[in-house]
């Protein structure tokens, strides 16, 4: 038992060890040095088409054509992609999956599909448009409710 | 001798004015190459960018991967197509504010402008060359607990922003200066993100630079 216990003790300081965050100077001095390395290493075939396009002066399709590979591989995008400065990107014109499917019900919700790219916010926001929808029927049915009892 | 005070006065009055705003002007050719883990895609974007410190507005002719052209003033990006036809307008918020390149003719650029948001010294470690500051973030930024920045021989090296569980989640790193003027100017700035789901490496090569 004594044993267990010792155990589950020496099991719960190496976990607070390990979520510690460092705070010493050195090592944070070295955590500068490291990132940096780091990043240089993620976009090395990057950097190789940065320098191939700059001395051969290429553009998108001359470079797809010499470097067909390389080029799937990185998934290198052939346009100028500004979503990620616009504010409210990850919603249809700004505005929240939930208004979509509360004002405009089933077409709301079609709406949000069609507009949003696949990915895990066009689910988010779908499913915010059902809420939406939901809510929107459940109050039009409550209304209906009220007006004929009270006739 | 008062008619002589005033034109003292006035004369260095006119310098002082003069000299802080001697710069106003930066451009520089320039490569962003972008890779973000979640989307599994990357960028590479080549053109020249020239900013304009009086009127607060930014310039990018793009040349790759498409002939593109945007215009940063205030809070509003306007992208133009090759033929420098409008395709349109968007607000994108006051990241003006955040510029690099007003950092660069400024003086804020050697903490990152952090003392300007309100970040508070915690603690200065100096060795050689090398100075690193911790600084606590103020309450009204929540999320993020603690920032760090690197200089070397007084030029910026570093920044690294912590939250509030410990995790960096921001870091930036600027190399390769070139002195131009009176100003140290990074040609090489990396830059590494992390958020609830991707993970985002950039890069921006500065060519060419010149300001004026």
């Amino acid at each position: 038992m004594k044993y267990y216990l010792s155990l589950a003790f020496l099991f719960f300081v190496m976990n607070l060890w390990a979520v510690k965050p460092t705070t010493n100077p050195e090592d944070i001095l070295q955590k500068f040095d490291e990132s940096s390395i780091i990043i240089d290493q993620e976009l090395e075939a990057l950097q190789q088409i940065n320098q191939k396009v700059l001395e051969e002066n290429l553009d998108y399709t001359s470079l797809q054509a010499s470097d067909a590979a390389l080029v799937n591989d990185l998934n290198l995008s052939s346009s100028v992609d500004i979503g990620i400065l616009k504010g409210d990107s990850d919603k249809p014109l700004g505005i929240p999956g939930f208004v979509w499917g509360f004002c405009l019900g089933l077409i709301g919700i079609l709406i949000i599909y069609l507009a949003m790219d696949e990915g895990p916010e066009r689910k988010k926001q779908v499913r915010n448009g059902v809420y939406g929808c939901l809510v929107g029927v459940l109050l039009s049915v409550l209304l209906q409710v009220v007006i004929l009892s009270a006739q | 001798m008062v008619k002589c005070k005033l034109l003292l006065i006035i004369i260095f009055g006119s310098a002082i004015i003069l000299q802080a705003q001697k710069f106003t002007h930066f451009s520089a050719d320039f490569s962003i190459i972008q890779k973000n883990t979640l989307t599994d895609s990357s960028y590479l974007i080549v053109g020249n960018v020239e900013y304009d410190l009086s009127s607060d507005l930014t310039h990018y002719a793009i040349q790759f991967p498409e002939k593109k052209f945007w215009e940063f003033k205030d809070s509003t990006l306007t992208v133009y197509d090759s033929l420098h036809f409008r395709e349109s307008i968007d607000t994108v918020g006051a990241i003006q504010d955040y510029s690099l390149f007003r950092k660069f003719l400024t003086e804020d650029f050697s903490d990152f402008d952090l003392e300007r948001e309100q970040f508070s010294i915690d603690s200065v470690e100096k060795a050689d060359s090398t100075v690193l500051i911790k600084w606590k973030a103020p309450p009204y930024i929540e999320f993020i607990d603690v920032a760090y920045t690197q200089k070397v021989k007084g030029k910026l090296k570093g920044v690294i922003f912590t939250d509030v569980d410990g995790k960096d989640f921001s870091k930036s790193f600027f190399e390769d200066y070139v002195r131009i003027h009176d100003k140290d100017i990074p040609r090489k700035i990396k830059s590494y993100f992390q958020g609830k789901e991707e993970e985002i490496f950039r890069v921006i090569d500065l060519r060419n630079i010149e300001i004026w």
